[in-house]
């Protein structure tokens, strides 16, 4: 069994807040967009340095 | 499955870093840190905290965690746990690849028994030796010799076999078509069909268990054997 440190409980209620972010692109990608095609991951990262 | 990574840096240097690192899926610019503060959180230097949020189609969380501490970012193999136990119903799980033996040729030997028709049915011993390289996933073709005391001591056959993989790359049941000359005894040509099953205990080595038929000249036999294989990587 993998221990996952789980700081914050999530439970089903909460609901994601909507955003709009622009890529490295330049595209914007919309969250609303992303789900109506399925599930999506968020990944929270330090960047590029 | 959408998977989007966030961070407060700048488009240009999200591109630097997606060249750098040969990354392909989208890398999005939170440059004020609003989306980070809503999902994850930011340090009081404000820097996003590290952290992963697993969202199901009708926008409900069913996971989140956020590293408070460089050691506390999730693995890989974590990630994917999570997302197979938060997702598992909507999507297939990962592959399991096993010892990816599907790539490799096999050097089998095999021996086992059977019974033999020429007249009427009488027991015989039976085994093979056979070399066969894979022509893709579901193919494979090479030579076999085959034993069998009492009507074909020894015969040159040619196998082509029809795979379908099991186990991830593990393993596959087959279907194979033998066939060839026997030169002595039931002298003449001979054809057969196999159907077995293997499964590779390490990079080098895999079980197997067969069973089929034989027919040489006005001879029939039926066979079961079972016998290991040396698993070579050609390429």
């Amino acid at each position: 069994m993998v221990a996952l440190h789980v700081t914050t409980p999530a439970t089903v209620t909460d609901t994601a807040a909507p955003f709009t972010l622009r890529a490295q692109d330049g595209h914007p990608v919309t969250l609303a967009t992303e789900l109506a095609r399925g599930p999506v991951v968020l990944v929270f990262y330090r960047g590029y340095w | 499955m959408t998977l989007l990574a966030i961070s407060m840096d700048s488009p240009e240097d999200s591109r630097a870093f997606a060249r750098e690192y040969g990354i392909e899926f989208p890398l999005l610019a939170d440059e004020d840190g609003a989306v980070s503060r809503a999902y994850a959180g930011v340090t009081s230097d404000d820097n996003a905290l590290p952290g992963v949020t697993i969202i199901r189609p009708d926008g409900h969380i069913v996971f989140r965690q956020v590293a408070s501490a460089k050691d506390d970012r999730l693995s890989s193999a974590q990630l994917l746990a999570a997302i197979d136990r938060w997702l598992g119903t909507t999507g297939p799980a990962a592959e399991v690849s096993g010892f990816a033996a599907l790539d490799r040729a096999q050097v089998r030997f095999d021996a086992g028994g059977g019974a033999v028709h020429d007249g009427a049915w009488r027991g015989t011993a039976d085994g093979a030796i056979s070399a066969i390289v894979p022509i893709g996933r579901h193919l494979l073709v090479g030579p076999r010799l085959g034993f069998e005391p009492r009507d074909a001591p020894l015969s040159l056959d040619g196998e082509l076999v029809l795979r379908e993989p099991i186990f991830g790359a593990a393993g596959a049941l087959e279907l194979a078509l033998v066939a060839g000359y026997t030169p002595w005894a039931a002298q003449g040509g001979d054809v057969g069909g196999l159907a077995g099953i293997w499964f590779a205990l390490s990079p080098a080595w895999s079980l197997q268990l067969q069973g089929g038929f034989e027919e040489h000249g006005a001879t029939q036999a039926v066979f079961v054997t079972a016998g290991v294989a040396r698993l070579i990587q050609i390429r």
